[in-house]
Parts: C-alpha cells; structure tokens; sequence
C-alpha cells in the first residue's frame, strides 16, 4: 500500500493550495517502527511529512469530531463507515469534508509482528507489495503481509470506503467467508461458566487506562461515564467487578454503531482482545436488527429507533 | 400591663386577670380542683394556695381568685406553699378516700394514709356544678345545708323538672359526684351523632364527621344551651379566632337559574315498622347503615366489629335481604333497592377480615342480585374463597332468646323445612326510599313522579324529569350504587350545560393562587406525616414508630400522623404546619401517588410551596396491605420506604409547568346508541364532532331490539337519534370506517381514519370510545341445530317483522344466563332478565293462552324493573330456578323440544314440550385489543375498557383526554348507556372548556454540557420533544420543549452521555433513594 | 436484548435477567411475573457474578 503515500501527499497539497480544505488528516511516519501517527497539516508545503503503509491502524475519524473547519481527510473502509456514523450522529457534516478514499488491503498487526521475532527489538520496517521487511539490531526477516493481518482485517468485509470524494485506486475484494464471527461463536459454545472465566482472565490485565475509549471513535461525549463522580456509575479501582462494569458499559455504548476497525485494539498496552465485547454486539444486531453500522447516511443506528416490528421475543 | 413576679421570674398580665391566669400562660403549674376557665374563680378548694410577698411580709393567697398588681412578688413551690397544700390533701382524701383524682393529688404530696377519720363522701363541694349550671342560665342545683350538712342538691331534694339535662354538671365535676340521673326528670341519653347512625353521641357544636367539607363546626340549635336560656357562650369565650356568632339567622337567596339538577339522594327505610323483626326492641338487631358504621375505622367502635347489647366480639352473623325492598305488604315499596346484595355481600366479607377466621357470616336472599361491573367476581369470591353462607330464604321473623340476646332467625332450608339458626347478630339490609320532603319538593317543582316514587324519567333521556330545564341523578332517580350516581351526575352536568352552553365562562371566578414562596437557597426543612388510614395502614404498622423514626432522619423538621391524611382538615392543619414551621419539603407516607399525589401538591401549593418538593411513600398499597402478616416486619419497610422518601425529597427542586391548547374538535368512535347521544351531547355544547363507526350504517346493537321495558318502541326512538344525528351540523359522521392510528396525546391527538382503503387524518381534542359489544352466539341448548332455538335479538327481529307466527306457539321457554356467571365468563349480563320478562310478557300479549316458562338462576330485574317482574307472575308466566350444577338440558323428542329442569320447589324433575326456546345469551365485548393499544387504555380480564376508577370515574380512562360510555365498559341497558354517554360528555367538556392545559413539570431536560449532540433524544422521542438548539452559546446541543414532553423517560434511558434527565427524577435523587433502601 | 445477549455472553447465568412489560393494569400478570422471577432466582441461589465485594482492610 506503500505507493498511496505519493497520492496522498499531492492530493493533500492540491486541496490546500485551492483552498478546499483548510486542514488534512493523515498520517505520518511513527518513530517507533509500525506505529504511523495522525498528523494534521494546514501547510501545502508540509505534504512530504505524509506517509500511508499497513501500519495506519488508528482511526482518524477520531479527529473530526466537533470541528468547524474543511477538512481533508484519508479513509479506509472502516474509516469511511466511521465518517458516516460521525454525519449521522452530528459530529461533523458531509459539506466540511473532502473523503480520500483508500481501498484498503488490512492492516499489520504489529504484535503479532513483534512475536514472530520472538519480541527482539524492531528498529526498522519496510512494505514490499505483499511482503514486509523487519530488520532488528542482528536480524532481518520477510513475511507474508496476509499471514500477519489484524484480525478485523482479516475478516473484513468492507475494506473500500463507502464515502468518498476521491478514491486512490482500484475497489480490492472484500472478504466473502461465513464465518466472520467465528470467534464469537467458539465463545458461544462455552458453558455459562467457562465464559465468565473466559472473560474474567481476559480483562484481569487490563490497567484502567482507558486507551480503548479514546482510540475508539465512537466515543466522543464530553463526560465519559467512567469519569462521573455524581453518581459513580463504576468503581475507578482495578476491582475485577468494575472493570468488567467498565469494558460492558463501553461496549455497549457502541452497540449498533461499531465498525470493527480494531482501533481498540490495537491501542490498549496490555494486549487485551477487547472487541470480544463489541463484535459480539456487532453479531446480534447484525441478526436481530439486519444492521452494520455506517453502511449509509439515510439510517440511524438500531438503539436510536423504535419500531412496531422490533424483536420483543425477550420480553415478557 | 402589669408586671411581677413569678417564681423569682419577671411575667406580666392585664389589669384584672388572676395569678393562676397568668401562671398558666407562662407554664408554671398550679394544682386547682375548683378552677373552671368559663367560670368566676371561687377560690373553694384551696389547692391553688400561693406564697406571696409584697414587699415587707409574706402571705398565702388562693390563685385562682387572687388578681395581680405591680411589683408582687409570688411563689408557687415552696416548701411553706407546700406543706399547706399537703394538709388540704389530706383532708380531702379523708373526706373522698376513694375519689381518683384526689388519690393522685394525695400520691404526689406523699401521703399514703389520711391522719383524719375517713369519710365515705365523694364531693368536695367546689361548687363547680353549681356554678356552672348558673352560666347555663339555669338553677337546677345549688350548694344547701350548713356546716357539715352542706352538698349539692336540687330543690326539695327531688327530681327536677327545672334540669334541662344538658349534663354540664356532670363534664366539669372533678370526682365523678354528679349523677344526672338523680337531677333530671328527663331521660338522660346522648345527643345521637347523625353519622353514626345513633351509635354515639356528639356534642351541641360539633363537626359532622372527619371528611365533612366544609370541615367547620356547626352548631345544633336544638340542643345548644345559649339557644335554650339564652345564656352561657363558654363556646364564645374560648374560640380564640372569635367565628362564632348565635345571632346568624337563616337566608332566604334567591338565585336566577338556568337548569336545575336534583339530587336529594335516598333515606333509608326504617324497619322499626317491621314488628316481626323486632329492631326496636333488640339492640343487636341492627341496620346496613348501622353495620356499615361499626365497620369503619372511624365509627364509634374504631372499627372493631362488636355487638351493640354488650360489646361482647359476635361469632356468628346474619344478614337478612329486601327490608323495605320488593314487599307490599308490609311497607309500600315493590321495586328492588338494587344495591342492597352488593353491599351485604361486601359487609360480610368485610366482617370476616375484621373479625378473622372464625366469624360464621350469612346472608337470607331472594335473588342475589350482584349485577353491576366485576360484581359477580366479588359474590363468587364471597362464597368460594372467604365461605360466606347464602340461603336463599325469605326471613318472617326473628325472635330474640331474652337470657343471652341470641336472635333466632327461622328459614325454610333446601329441602323445604323450616329450620331455626342462632346469630349473635343481625343486620337488616335496608332499601332505599324517597324521603317524604323529597316527595313534596318535586310536586312544588311539579316534577312527575313514578309509582315508587322516584323521578320520573324517558330512558332516551334518563336524567330529564318531566319538566323542562329540571334534571335529576342519583337514588332520586330510581334506586342505584356509586357508579351509576356518578354517571348520572356527569349526564345532568351534560343535559345542564347544554342549555347553559351560552353562558359558559361568563360568570367564572378565577383561583387566586397564592404566591409561591422561593425556597432555593433555604436551609432543607422536610415535614414527614404519616397516615394511619384508619386502620389500612395503623392495623399493620406501627405508625408511631415510623413517625418517630422519621423524625430522627437528616433534615427532618416536623413529624406528625394523621388518622386520614387526606381529610380536608387534615389538609388544612397541613397548610398551617407548612407556614408556620416554615417547610421547604414535604413526604407523605400514605398510600398511593396515583390518587393522592394531585391532593396533596394541591395543599402544598396553597401553602405557598411548588408543589414539586413533595414525595410519597406507599406504606399502605406496597406495605400495610401485601404484608399483613408480618406486622415487624411492615414497619421496618415502612421506615425504609419514609427514608428513601427523605432521601429523595431532600434532592428536588421547585418545577416549573408549561400551558398547552387544547384542540376544540372531539372524536367519538362508535355509532351506536352511546356514540351517538355522545356526539349530540357534545354538538349541543357547542363542539365539533367527528363520529366513527365501522358499520354501513349508524343504531348500533339498538337496530336489534323491540321495545324498552317501559313501553317505548326502541326503533322509532332510534331512527329520531339517527336523524337528529345526520342532521346537526356540528356532527361529521364517517360510516365503514376504521381508525388506522392514533398519535399525539390529550388536546392533541392526531388520528388516522380508514374509509374503503382511503386515509384521512383528523385532530382533535378529546376522543370518546363507545364501542360497544355484541350477543353471544350459544354453543349449547341445541342452538344453531333447531331453528325453535333462538337468542333475544332474534325474537326481537322477529317481534318486528312477524309477529303473527309466534301467535299459534303453545308453550315458549326461556333459559336465563347462557354463556353469563359460567366459569369461563363470570359476569352477569344485565340486560337478560329484564329482556327476557319482558318479551314473555310481549309473548303472553299476543296469545294470552300460551304456557310461558322462564328458567331462572336469579332473577335480576333491579330497581323499579321489580314491578316488570311482578306484572309477569301476575299474568302467569311460571318462574322456575336452576343452579349452575344443575342447568336445563335440552333435547329434540317427537317433533318438539324437550326440556328437562329439576324444580327444587318441588324437589322432582320436570320434563316439558316447547314450540319455541329463547335463550338469554350472554353480552360479549369485542376486546379490541388495537384500539386499547392506539389509545394506550387497558381493558379488564373479561374484555370490557378499564375505567379510570370504578366508582369514582366510571366514564373516563386513566389515560387523559379519552372518554368511556356504553357496552364497550359492561353490559347496560339503553337509559344506562345514554346517561354514560352524556357522562362522558360532561368529563370532556371540562377539559375542552378549559381550552388550554397545563402540563407536568415531570419533563425532561437537557444538560448542555454533558450533550455530545449525537441526537438520540430527536430520534427516540415518540411527542418530537426534544429539538437541536439553532442559536445561543449551546447551538449545535439538544434541547426539551416541556410542552410536548410527557415525562416518559425514553430520552433520558438511551442518552449515552448523561445529558439528559427527568425533573424530580434526576440520577441523585434515584441514587440517594438506592443507597438509602 | 441486546444487553441481556452481552452479559449471558460474559457469564451472567441465565434467568437472572429479565425483561417484561406490565401495564398498571395488569395486576394479574404482575403476580405471575414476580412469583415466576423470584422462583427463578431462588433456584439460581445468590449472585455471585459482578457482585462487588467491600474491600478487606487487613
């Protein structure tokens, strides 16, 4: 996906010089080998410091959120659903934006990256096509892009922006298997038990620091719940009961609305699979409500609605 | 103004008051026998001695006579004042040893024994009688003899003729000395409380019971002493607000009318004409009435359920029906009362919860006639679950056993023997009847009356009497209940205002609400009251305690328990507590909000408080009455339930309501007799009208039936409606036409039409459903496989086409209840037994030779319908009665129908032909599951639309703006079906009069700061309440418009941010409740 | 639903959520409803799944 980054950087300094936007999301280079950052530029002259590989993982609809100005901005699939959503739930309106659309081949996970090599230190990293290069003090090793993929990557069903105002290249073919929420349903099959210890072990790592929220563009209210003190809706401590209450309730403020981007993910430090809550939200509504979040901006998402026919089979 | 000293402290008074006067006021005590604040000290018993110093010596003075002056000083505890107190005592003790009142005195001075020789005397001669009976205007008794012969007595030692017995004497002698009886030549009783039936006295100025409105004493001339001798005013004297003046005169006002509506109500009858009954004689023989008091919590015995001769617990009870009620001959009233089954019925169950397990109830009956709405349930119930005996017997006598006064009630058993049972007590259920004054005041009025006296009515216009302008409701009407009073009483409302429709709003006082008071920033101030409703919550919580606990909580000012927190004095202390303890926040442990909350906002409001800083804790409906076993435990609840009130209330803030217009167009749904009155009434005040029915045509199930009970030709009448209906300009009728959906809310609703496939969209104010229901298609007696075999409607029809082929019949039967008071319907009809005696009678008209038969379980021609009765076993129409067990089965043999019925007169089976069997099918309603739906109404276990109150509100839902008449709410006749239609009417105009609503301050609002605009609330909310603000600081952030929010909460449940809150039920105040449960 | 799939998902036992929807009306189902609940989670024994203890001070 290497060959984007000189499109971007001429698309971006175009849009600039002209004056349709007055700043333009991407991103840039990270310091530490596939950690590519955000980066806002205003300057037309800036656009060399752009970059895009399959190290883009973090959402940069985050960014949009409240702003006022025109904006340029680079969106995958799953960015572009996020844009969408983020029109939807008035955030950002479809006239300030100027979408250029990445038809997106999935991103690296740089775990699994990092495991692969048995967790020697990478200093640098290097795309080639369907391959990448790692190199490490005393090490160089090849792999295959597809077999190191972030698992909503390798599942994705949506890899080409859904809006856009420029596309960079060809539409790539999105993933076709049935059994997307495979993960989901192994944990299904579990016992009532054996799912609380599932969950109960996973979460037992996590530090409260709230990576996930932050990474995560759906959250954008101006007091999250886990910062309110009158009431305390949860704990602050790392008790296990409230951390759970903690990863529930996040989820769950994305139900209807997540896209799978992974971003999530990717950003919490401990390494916690936390989209096991929200996919398997992402499962149900997509089977009670037929519904994936940011396909179109005619719709609210499902929780926001009520209709006649909604399912009630639950209730009594 | 005098100053002095009293104890050492500096007090003052006015010129001419005594110590004892000025001691009192400022606290300090003085022991007094003698002393009567109405009357002129006399200084006899001494007690009130006092030291007094008045510069150079001291000296003892008696108080209570003693008048003060500047600069004296008093003592009144020294041990000098003492010791000269105790000696009094003593003396007194040795003169009355037994006298309660001196043994106390004697107990606190310390002395156990007199060191005199005792007395047998229980006068201390302080004169007080004496005195008192002077201010009385009267000299029954004064003090003669000297020395030691000296007492109390009346002249000549004899009787006196002089006593008026108002027993002043007796209330103010300290010992208990004055026996009325030796006094008055008079018999000496109790001034009989009117409201409690005779069961205890009252005084001459009294209030007429606890919920009297208004709630101000009155002052009874009969018996008042000022009104007799024109002295005393002791009444005069101590009212501190000075209200009361003897020399107000009765009014004449004259009053320039419209309309008149009577509504003189019923007496009840008098059974002391009853000799065989012997209620004169036996004190426990008593009346419904009387029962109905010794039942109340606020009767003379609190609600415990005693007998009258010794106040001994009774065990076994009976009732004894139709006193006073279908009898010529021994009084002159034919018709049925109508309400007396229902309410011996409610007696004894009553009766049974009071008195617990063992009390043995039963009730002597006729006909049990439990036909109103959800009555048949409660009977069933009755007898099922509570085991209340019914005999159906006709009482002749009852006998009273002299040594225990047992009463002995004689009854004819089932198998026709007469048998004797002993009861404890008996209750005559008394009938109504139209009081003699009543009788006069119609003939002045020159208002037709019937031939029981009650008004008389048309039953296409049940409540116009026979002069023009003049209505009527209620028991004047004809014998009835509470519901069927209160829609009457909307009906004349209706009739009335039609004619005032003109003038309506021309003459309106406006409420001058009092100023509220802001009480933000005040220091928290909550007064906790506790309700006792009589015994509903005192009988199983300890009300003191949770007053007291109460008490004890954080911000808590004042406590108080009330035995009815809802009286309207009640209400009124309430509002004097709140301004004089100067109270911010008000709970109310009683029952529950849903009746009561709008009482009670309304109080705070008069005492200058938003009435949003009010919460109520339901000890009774989710405490006293689910855990009447376990009273502890009850109580601990009540107190959990009192703080999380506290809790809460301490969190509100004062709500502001916004003013809503309310749409002057009506809809009414449902072309029937009911919907069609309903549109008439509602045109002849002057509203628009948009009547439904789903039909081709307008009648309803009216096109279906002959003739009224009364006479009139039900078509005729019908076809006039009709046109009338199709004639009045105010009227938009929509013929096959069905209602789509139903949006928006009270003064708004919006609701599609469905003609043929094409949608309309009205709007309107208001919507009344009259529906109607339909006749039950038998599933049994052969119905639908024998063409013989029809319901009422088809004889009906058959009466109106062809009448001459029902002349040749020999022998027609009727079956009563079919499909009605089965297991699987457990309602009775109504309409049936009326219908059915009547069209035997139409029968026997047309062929006076013809056998007619009805079967029977109980025949329930209620009210004057008695006479219908009456008239058909004049003419022969033969009455036998059935029992569910054992129903009449019916069966097809040589070409005629066979029926077979066990006569239990006659204790054989009777096997009889018919040419022609009507069968008195039951009334079902259509249970519209949709329209309930639309209209968010609930409808009841059988089908028929939930009231909003059963006795209270019968012609409207709990829902606001949506209106109840006709079938749709239980079976009725026509005259009832019209008078709940006009009923109906009459709730909705005082909403469509008002023209403008305000709403609840229950709303939701939006916390700009916490919005994360994402407009959840825009899209959640069904009344398109909440708005993106466009402008302002907040642009961008959502926000509430209180008008159209109704408070439902969805907003604040989906909000992610916790932007969004309910007013009154924000997060702080659920969370304080939660942490303090 | 959606909630009550998540938690059953991360182990909430079964019958100890439930929804309904009883009008005022509806004494009857009220009744049934409760007595169906609390039957339920008498079963069920006590919660032990996101319940908080208080923290132990040593």
């Amino acid at each position: 996906m290497l060959h984007y980054t000189e499109k971007i950087r001429e698309i971006a300094g175009r849009l600039l010089k002209q004056g349709v936007v007055d700043v333009f999301i991407g991103y840039r280079k990270g310091s530490v080998p596939m950690m590519n950052n955000p980066l806002l530029i205003r300057d037309p002259g800036s656009t060399d410091l752009l970059y895009w590989d399959s190290n883009c993982a973090l959402n940069l609809c985050n960014y949009l959120t409240g702003r006022k100005d025109r904006i340029g901005i680079v969106a995958t699939g799953c960015v572009s659903r996020n844009i969408v959503t983020h029109i939807v739930e008035n955030q950002i309106s479809r006239s300030q934006l100027y979408v250029v659309g990445i038809p997106c081949t999935g991103m690296i996970s740089h775990r699994a990256v990092i495991r692969a090599v048995g967790g020697r230190e990478i200093i640098e990293f290097e795309e080639q096509g369907e391959r990448f290069l790692v190199r490490g003090r005393d090490f160089e090793e090849i792999f295959e892009k597809n077999d190191f993929l972030q698992s909503n990557c390798a599942v994705c069903r949506y890899p080409n922006p859904v809006l856009y105002d420029e596309m960079l290249g060809e539409r790539v073919p999105g993933y076709e298997g049935d059994d997307v929420y495979r993960d989901v349903e192994k944990v299904e099959q579990m016992s009532s038990e054996d799912r609380r210890g599932f969950f109960s072990r996973m979460i037992s790592r996590c530090i409260r620091c709230y990576a996930c929220r932050d990474a995560c563009p759906l959250c954008y209210c101006p007091t999250c719940f886990v910062d309110e003190s009158r009431p305390q809706w949860v704990g602050k401590s790392i008790d296990p009961v409230d951390t759970m209450t903690f990863h529930l309730l996040r989820a769950f403020h994305c139900a209807g609305r997540c896209t799978d981007c992974g971003a999530c993910e990717r950003a919490c430090p401990m390494g916690i699979p936390v989209r096991q809550f929200t996919k398997k939200l992402n499962k149900d509504v997509q089977e009670l409500f037929s519904w994936e979040a940011g396909l179109g901006l005619e719709q609210r998402p499902p929780l926001d609605v009520y209709r006649q026919d909604d399912y009630d089979g639950f209730i009594r | 103004m005098i100053t002095f000293k009293l104890n050492g402290r500096e007090v003052q008074g006015e010129e001419g008051e005594y110590i004892l006067e000025v001691a009192e006021r400022y606290g300090v005590e003085i022991p007094t026998l003698c002393h009567h604040k109405a009357l002129e000290p006399a200084g006899a018993c001494r007690l009130c001695t006092v030291e007094l110093f008045d510069g150079r010596r001291t000296r003892f003075v008696t108080a209570c006579n003693y008048p003060i002056w500047e600069g004296m000083e008093v003592y009144t505890d020294t041990d000098e004042v003492r010791r000269g107190r105790k000696l009094i005592v003593e003396l007194l003790l040795a003169r009355c040893p037994e006298v309660p009142i001196i043994r106390r005195l004697a107990e606190d001075y310390g002395i156990e024994e007199p060191r005199f020789k005792k007395d047998e005397d229980d006068c201390i001669l302080c004169g007080l009688c004496t005195r008192i009976c002077e201010r009385m205007g009267n000299g029954a008794i004064s003090l003669a003899g000297r020395g030691v012969g000296l007492k109390v007595t009346t002249p000549f030692e004899i009787q006196s003729d002089l006593c008026m017995a108002c027993g002043a004497c007796v209330s103010v002698c300290p010992t208990g000395h004055i026996k009325l009886e030796e006094i008055t030549k008079h018999t000496v009783k109790p001034i009989p409380s009117e409201y409690d039936m005779g069961l205890r006295g009252r005084k001459p100025i009294y209030v007429p019971y606890a919920q009297a409105v208004p709630n101000t004493p009155v002052i009874d001339r009969d018996t008042c002493m000022h009104f007799r001798t024109g002295e005393c005013k002791i009444c005069v004297q101590s009212c501190s607000a000075g209200a009361i003046d003897h020399a107000q005169q009765d009014e004449a006002i004259e009053l320039r009318v419209g309309a008149i509506i009577l509504a003189p109500g019923f007496q009840a009858f008098d059974p002391g004409r009853y000799e065989a009954y012997g209620y004169a004689e036996n004190p426990n023989i008593v009346t419904s009435m009387e029962f109905e008091r010794l039942l109340s919590a606020s009767g003379p015995t609190m609600g415990h359920l005693v007998r009258p001769s010794d106040g001994k617990e009774p065990r076994r009870i009976a009732w004894v029906q139709c006193v006073g009620s279908r009898d010529v001959h021994r009084c002159d009233n034919a018709y049925c009362s109508s309400v007396c089954c229902m309410y011996a019925v409610k007696q004894a169950v009553i009766a049974k919860e009071h008195a617990g397990g063992e009390l043995d109830c039963a009730i002597f009956y006729m006909d049990m006639r439990t036909h109103g709405k959800d009555f048949e349930r409660y009977y069933n119930d009755a007898r099922d679950k509570h085991g209340v005996r019914f005999i159906r017997s006709r009482i002749p006598a009852i006998e009273t056993v002299k040594e225990t006064g047992e009463l002995l009630v004689p009854y004819v058993n089932e198998k026709e023997r007469v048998v004797e049972e002993r009861f404890d007590l008996v209750v005559l259920s008394v009938g109504l009847e139209t009081a003699a004054e009543v009788v006069e005041l119609a003939k002045k009025l020159g208002v037709q009356l019937t031939e029981g006296r009650f008004c008389k009515t048309d039953p296409f216009r049940p409540v116009a009497t026979s002069r023009e302008g003049i209505f009527v409701c209620g028991a004047f009407q004809g014998p009835k209940d509470i519901p069927q009073s209160v829609i009457e009483a909307g009906s004349a409302a209706a009739e009335a205002g039609a004619l005032l429709s003109e003038g309506r709003n021309s003459l309106t006082l406006t409420r001058e609400e009092p100023q509220e008071r802001d009480c933000r920033g005040e220091r928290l101030r909550v007064g906790v009251f506790v309700c006792r409703c009589g015994i509903n919550i005192a009988g199983v919580v300890d009300v003191e305690a949770v007053r007291d606990y109460a008490a004890s909580l954080p911000h808590v000012e004042y406590v108080a328990d009330n035995l009815y927190t809802c009286s309207q004095d009640t209400q009124e202390s309430l509002t004097e507590v709140i301004k004089e303890k100067n109270l911010n926040r008000i709970v109310v442990a009683a029952c529950t909000p849903k009746t009561h909350e709008a009482l009670f906002q309304e109080t705070m409001a008069n005492a200058g408080l938003n009435k949003y800083l009010f919460e109520m804790a339901n000890i009774r409906n989710q405490d006293s009455w689910v855990h009447q076993e376990d009273p502890e435990a009850a109580t601990a609840k009540a107190k959990d339930l009192v703080r999380m009130a506290v809790a809460k209330v301490t969190l509100l803030e004062p709500l502001r309501e916004a003013e809503l217009e309310v749409n002057q167009k009506a809809l009414v749904v449902g072309g029937g007799v009911a919907g069609m009155t309903a549109a008439r009434a509602l045109s002849a005040q002057g509203y628009e009208v948009c009547l439904v029915e789903r039909a081709q045509s307008l009648g309803g199930q009216a096109r279906n039936l002959y003739r009224m009970w009364t006479g009139e030709n039900i078509q005729e009448r019908l076809e006039e409606l009709i046109e009338a209906v199709q004639g009045d300009e105010n009227i938009r009728v929509h013929l096959e036409t069905e209602l789509g959906n139903v949006e928006g809310f009270v003064g708004n609703f919006r609701t599609t039409l469905i003609c043929r496939g094409k949608e309309e969209v009205v709007e309107h104010g208001i919507a009344v459903i009259a529906t109607g229901a339909q006749e039950l298609k038998p599933k049994e007696y052969l119905y639908g496989e024998d063409s013989r075999v029809v319901t009422h409607l088809e004889l009906d029809r058959m009466f109106m086409n062809d009448e001459s082929a029902l002349r040749g019949i020999k022998r027609a039967v009727f079956i009563q209840c079919v499909g009605s008071r089965e297991p699987e319907r457990p309602y009775c009809s109504r309409v049936c037994c009326t219908h059915s005696i009547e069209s035997a009678l139409h029968l026997k008209e047309l062929n006076p030779d013809m056998d007619v038969y009805i079967l029977y379980r109980d025949i329930r021609t209620y009210g004057e319908r008695e006479y219908l009765y009456r008239k058909a076993r004049l003419a022969g129409i033969l009455f036998i009665p059935f029992s569910l067990e054992r129903k009449p089965r019916v069966s097809l043999g040589q070409g005629a129908l066979k029926i077979d019925i066990w006569d239990p007169l006659l204790c054989q089976d009777i096997v009889m032909n018919s040419d022609l069997l009507v069968l008195a099918a039951a009334i079902v309603p259509y249970g519209d599951q949709k329209l309930a739906r639309m209209f968010k109404v609930p409808l009841n276990e059988d089908g028929f639309f939930v009231e909003a109150h059963a006795k209270l509100g019968p012609s409207e839902f709990a829902t606001d703006g949506v209106y109840l008449c006709g079938m749709a709410h239980y079976p009725k006749p026509i005259d009832e079906s019209v008078a709940q239609a006009q009923a109906a009417v009459s709730r909705a105009v005082t909403l469509l009069a008002r023209q403008k609503i305000k709403t609840s301050g229950t709303v939701a609002e939006v916390n700009p700061l916490y919005c994360s605009s994402c407009g959840v609330c825009v899209e959640v909310c069904p009344y398109k309440a909440p708005t993106m603000r466009e402008q302002g600081p907040f642009a961008g952030k959502a926000e509430v418009n209180p008008v159209l929010c109704k408070g439902c909460g969805i907003c604040v449940a989906s909000c992610r941010s916790g932007a969004m809150s309910l007013k009154g039920f924000g997060n702080d105040q659920i969370m304080a409740m939660i942490a303090h449960m | 639903m959606l909630l009550k799939n998540l938690l059953e998902h991360i182990g909430l036992e079964p019958g100890r959520l439930h929804f309904s929807w009883i009008s005022s009306a509806e004494a009857a189902k009220f009744v049934e409803v409760a007595n169906e609940v609390n039957q339920v989670v008498e079963e069920l024994g006590p919660a032990r799944f996101l319940v908080k203890r208080k923290a132990r001070v040593a």
